[in-house]
């Protein structure tokens, strides 16, 4: 035991000096967080987007194949996927809104099956067009570019972690001060909570909460298509049956610990790409793969217990707070 | 076609709700299939070939090999599929009645097979040095990945019994551990067989023949598809005819009156997802001691989501799971056989259909206008009835 806390112990201390390792944090948790903040929008609305995994799988598929059509990296074809991407990913959250609120599906239901259509369709798609049916290596889509920021860049470590990253990891950044700024300061943001907090007091002073959910669930998807188009173009330059992996249902984990609160799950997905990176470059240690490669989940696991606990601990003293409240004004009266 | 004459007179008598939900599945089935013909049609490069093996692949007619006497069979590709889809449809059926989204069978099922494996090659490492007796090694087996299974679905019950954590959220969590757990036995531990790098230790096919008897060369027996059966059976009897499978339904259905009725909200509510886990863990086993005599789990099965589908099919009713089951599985083994067939379109199309006709199987508002008219129909049908009878009718 005391060799395996020394081992971890070395390994820490080998890979926390890396600038690397720091660029990887940032770059894994880029598409964890446009995921989560995808599922955060939804849930502000009180809709549970569980199709974010599918969602993202159709997108990164759609948007290799575009790319690849128009003649990939050279005619700007990586730049014409993203639009297909987010224009699809708004189309497919219009379709769960209309199967969950005007169909009245079960949302998680509508989610479920999304995932199933989502891997279905995309793998019978690829296998139609490319005849491969894992991977989309043989098509040349080509990759977003990467931005090198001027005078950042000059910078000795810093430079190397903050910078050089591809574009749609620094907008999954910007876009946490866009939703939050979204959710919190706009009309728009006040009736989604509205929906959100309480459905029939919105309906009360005249938000239709269809309307306003239908619209939450298309942005959802709009960032859930740029997620997917991170996916196959900046994560990878191809898209492969296995390209999500889990990707969605941990950005759902992340937002669910961040109850929808856009900083928050910002430093939730920043935990998780902690991990996911530890778990990466430990790999050339002694230490078990499996169980590296375990560590991130089950770190979101803990996460949300411990959110849960201190929600609760929360509601708990607030309502120990009524209670008091209560008998003072008992003893008052 | 003579079937359905037989069955006209029967379909009038039912209650309009139930007819109206007979109709609905059979739109909803008939879209799904639709759409397996147009994918199949854009799909393929001899579309006729590819829908034959689709509709009639998995009746062993078309099979090349029956005349060549050769064990491999399109026949058993149905069973083999029926088999995992009635153990985690009972189990997702059992825990959706209490309204528990658990989708943490996926786990379970890797679990069990995990702990089944692991225990099959303990009694029965090696096959030189065979020594258990393999009934009693199956059965071991069995009993010890019903324990994993459970486990695997308990974690979330109680994290949210406890501190109220999401339950969806923690299962899919877990689901990813329990991937990486077995990963880690597989390759880290002594499980993992030196010679190769893939699979654990062999254990000897006596244990895997226990599962499947061999009726002449065509047709394998499979005993999964019996505890299957079993599983199914009982979940249905412990669903409708026990208090507990009351309590069960009535926290699924209104979860204050339950609680006010005095059902144990909270313990029902993990007991659910401890007998779902319990059969989870169970489809893991049969699946491995039904297919192979070494364990070999590096991928998530997708088993545990099959189970929702299956759940939604058959409405939580465990006894409704032979048709969806035999029904999911016979276009699964079509489009896999087909699929094998020179220039036929990727199986995976089955996903689509399954998830197009979940859609419309579950939308409330699909078919409603039909609805209201059949219900009129119903009611002025009736309302003529009592005229004729001679009774007095009040608007």
């Amino acid at each position: 035991m005391g060799g395996l806390f020394t081992e971890i112990f070395n390994t820490i201390c080998n890979v926390v000096v890396l600038p690397s390792f720091y660029f990887m944090i940032i770059q894994s948790a880029a598409p964890i967080l446009l995921a989560a903040l995808a599922c955060a929008i939804a849930i502000k609305a009180n809709a549970i987007n569980m199709g974010i995994e599918g969602i993202m799988t159709i997108t990164s598929l759609s948007c290799v194949l575009v790319s690849s059509a128009i003649g990939g990296q050279a005619n700007g074809g990586p730049w014409l996927g993203l639009l297909v991407a987010i224009v699809i990913g708004g189309l497919l959250g219009f379709m769960v809104s209309v199967f969950a609120f005007r169909l009245k599906i079960d949302i998680i239901l509508v989610g479920i099956a999304m995932n199933l259509i989502g891997t279905g369709f995309s793998v019978f798609l690829m296998y139609m067009l490319t005849g491969d049916r894992t991977t989309t290596t043989s098509l040349l889509s080509g990759t977003l570019p990467q931005i090198h920021i001027p005078l950042l860049k000059d910078i000795p470590v810093i430079g190397e972690i903050l910078s050089g990253h591809y574009i749609l990891t620094y907008l999954a950044y910007i876009l946490v001060f866009v939703m939050s700024f979204l959710l919190f300061k706009t009309k728009l943001g006040l009736r989604i909570r509205a929906v959100g907090e309480n459905e029939e007091a919105a309906e009360s002073v005249g938000i239709s909460s269809l309307h306003i959910k239908t619209v939450a669930l298309i942005i959802s998807g709009v960032l859930g298509g740029v997620a997917g188009a991170f996916m196959s173009e900046c994560y990878l330059a191809y898209f492969s049956s296995g390209l999500i992996a889990g990707r969605g249902f941990i950005g759902l984990a992340a937002c669910n610990m961040g109850a929808g609160n856009p900083g928050v799950i910002c430093i939730c997905c920043l935990a998780f790409g902690i991990f996911y990176a530890f778990s990466n470059f430990a790999a050339l240690s002694n230490l078990s793969q499996y169980a590296l490669n375990a560590l991130p989940y089950a770190v979101v696991l803990i996460g949300v217990v411990l959110y849960s606990i201190y929600t609760r601990n929360k509601e708990l003293k607030r309502l120990r707070g009524l209670d008091s409240e209560e008998k003072s004004d008992q003893i008052a009266g | 076609m003579s079937e359905k004459k037989e069955k006209k007179p029967l379909f009038k008598k039912l209650d309009v709700e139930a007819r109206f939900g007979l109709m609905r599945m059979a739109v909803a089935i008939a879209i799904g299939l639709g759409l397996a013909i147009v994918l199949i049609v854009i799909g393929a490069k001899d579309p006729a070939e590819s829908l034959k093996y689709f509709f009639l692949g998995p009746l062993q007619i078309l099979n090349p090999n029956v005349a060549k006497g050769l064990s491999f069979n399109y026949f058993d590709y149905w069973i083999q599929n029926i088999i995992p889809l009635l153990f985690t449809g009972s189990a997702v059926c059992i825990m959706f009645s209490a309204n528990k989204f658990n989708l943490g069978l996926e786990g379970a099922i890797m679990c069990g097979g995990l702990a089944c494996g692991w225990v099959c090659c303990l009694l029965d490492g090696d096959i030189e040095a065979a020594t258990a007796n393999p009934v009693l090694c199956a059965v071991c087996g069995l009993l010890v990945s019903v324990i994993a299974g459970a486990i695997m679905t308990t974690i979330p019950a109680l994290l949210e019994k406890k501190w109220g954590a999401s339950i969806m959220v923690s299962s899919l969590m877990l689901n990813y551990i329990s991937l990486y757990i077995s990963r880690y036995c597989l390759f880290s531990t002594p499980l993992r067989d030196t010679r190769t790098s893939k699979y654990s230790w062999q254990w000897t096919e006596n244990v895997v023949l226990t599962f499947r008897k061999f009726l002449g060369t065509q047709f394998t027996l499979r005993l999964g598809l019996f505890i299957g059966i079993i599983v199914v059976l009982v979940s249905w009897a412990f669903l409708f005819k026990t208090r507990w499978g009351f309590k069960i339904r009535q926290l699924g259905k209104n979860p204050s009156f339950a609680k006010y009725a005095g059902v144990g909200v909270v313990s029902v509510g993990v007991l659910v997802q401890v007998i779902g886990g319990m059969i989870g863990g169970l489809c893991g086993a049969t699946v491995i001691l039904g297919n192979y005599n070494y364990y070999y789990g590096v991928e998530l099965t997708g088993y545990g989501w099959d189970g929702v589908t299956m759940a939604i099919f058959a409405g939580n009713n465990p006894i409704k799971l032979f048709l969806a089951a035999a029904f999911i599985a016979y276009i699964r083994a079509g489009a896999l056989i087909m699929s094998t067939q020179p220039g036929g379109p990727i199986n995976e199309l089955t996903k689509i259909v399954e998830g197009v006709i979940i859609l419309f199987l579950l939308a409330e508002q699909f078919l409603a206008r039909t609805h209201r008219k059949m219900i009129v129909e119903e009611a002025k049908r009736k309302q003529a009835l009592r005229l004729a009878a001679g009774e007095e009718v009040t608007e």
